[in-house]
């Protein structure tokens, strides 16, 4: 049925186009979550997902689940829109202040989920775009290298060499603005 | 506690945000229909165009070339070598 659909869809057939983007709507929106700040962002990113879907749609190839096809043009589409968003960011006051309260949360339990979200983009907002993605698929989302690296489009060396620098970077980062007496290290007396 | 665990504890406190319902599927459409041609597309169009008219010209060149080199053949005393006289 999907692929009589994806035939029909390729061919110019418009029907068979929403029922795929009706089937695969809320897995792609679920991913989106992760790139866009907010429910207008999540929806653009999930058109955008799906239109460039359709004008690839002759290059799928039907050994693959289509589902797992979606996935890696949504983490495309994802990591574009960070590289426009980071053209366009403006560094906004207070970064230490936040970045003080990251540092705390480790030590601090009652820390709410939305805070921790807030907290957690915050972070990972300061990193640039091919970091942010490794950290996020390794560590955010818990998958392996080899699924980052197909989620990518890059290789597994190239994910593990990117996760180091991007380690590295987020340290720094984190240590340049701990509060004093807590710089790295700290933890161990 | 180092900087991935800081990271992972973040994330795993944020947990899973719930998921806003999304309808596109209209809006897709729309997109679809309105996407003006890409300007990579349209370079790649006109340098197949040049490409075809270069290789005619170079057809007819080379087919000119040949009939120019017959008639030197035939001045070397060479009248069969350029279709000619028995």
């Amino acid at each position: 049925m999907l692929q009589t659909d994806i035939d029909r869809a390729a061919g110019g057939d418009g029907a068979a186009y929403a029922r795929i983007v009706g089937a695969y709507q809320q897995a792609v929106a679920r991913r989106m979550m992760r790139f866009g700040r907010n429910r207008a962002d999540v929806e653009e990113l999930v058109q955008e997902v799906f239109v460039e879907a359709y004008f690839s749609l002759g290059g799928y190839r039907s050994e693959a689940p289509f589902e797992h096809w979606l996935q890696r043009i949504a983490t495309r589409v994802g990591y574009r829109y960070w590289k426009r968003r980071q053209r366009e960011r403006r560094e906004v006051a207070g970064l230490a202040i936040e970045l003080e309260q990251v540092a705390a949360a480790g030590d601090e339990r009652a820390i709410d989920a939305a805070d921790a979200a807030e907290l957690l983009r915050g972070v990972l907002d300061r990193l640039p775009p091919r970091d942010r993605l490794v950290i996020t698929l390794l560590h955010v989302e818990g998958r392996s290298v080899e699924e980052a690296a197909r989620l990518s489009g890059w290789s597994r060396t190239m994910v593990k060499v990117q996760a180091y620098r991007a380690r590295a970077k987020l340290r720094r980062l984190l240590e340049s603005t701990a509060p004093s007496g807590r710089r790295k290290g700290d933890d161990h007396g | 506690m180092d900087e991935i665990e800081l990271i992972r504890q973040l994330a795993e406190r944020a947990g899973e945000a719930p998921t806003p319902r999304v309808d596109v599927a209209t809006d897709v459409l729309t997109r679809i229909r309105r996407r003006p041609v890409s300007n990579g597309t349209r370079a790649w169009a006109v340098t197949a165009a040049v490409g075809m008219a270069v290789a005619i010209g170079s057809c007819v060149m080379a087919a000119g070339s040949w009939g120019s080199l017959a008639n030197p053949l035939a001045d070397l005393g060479m009248p069969e070598a350029a279709g000619g006289v028995r």
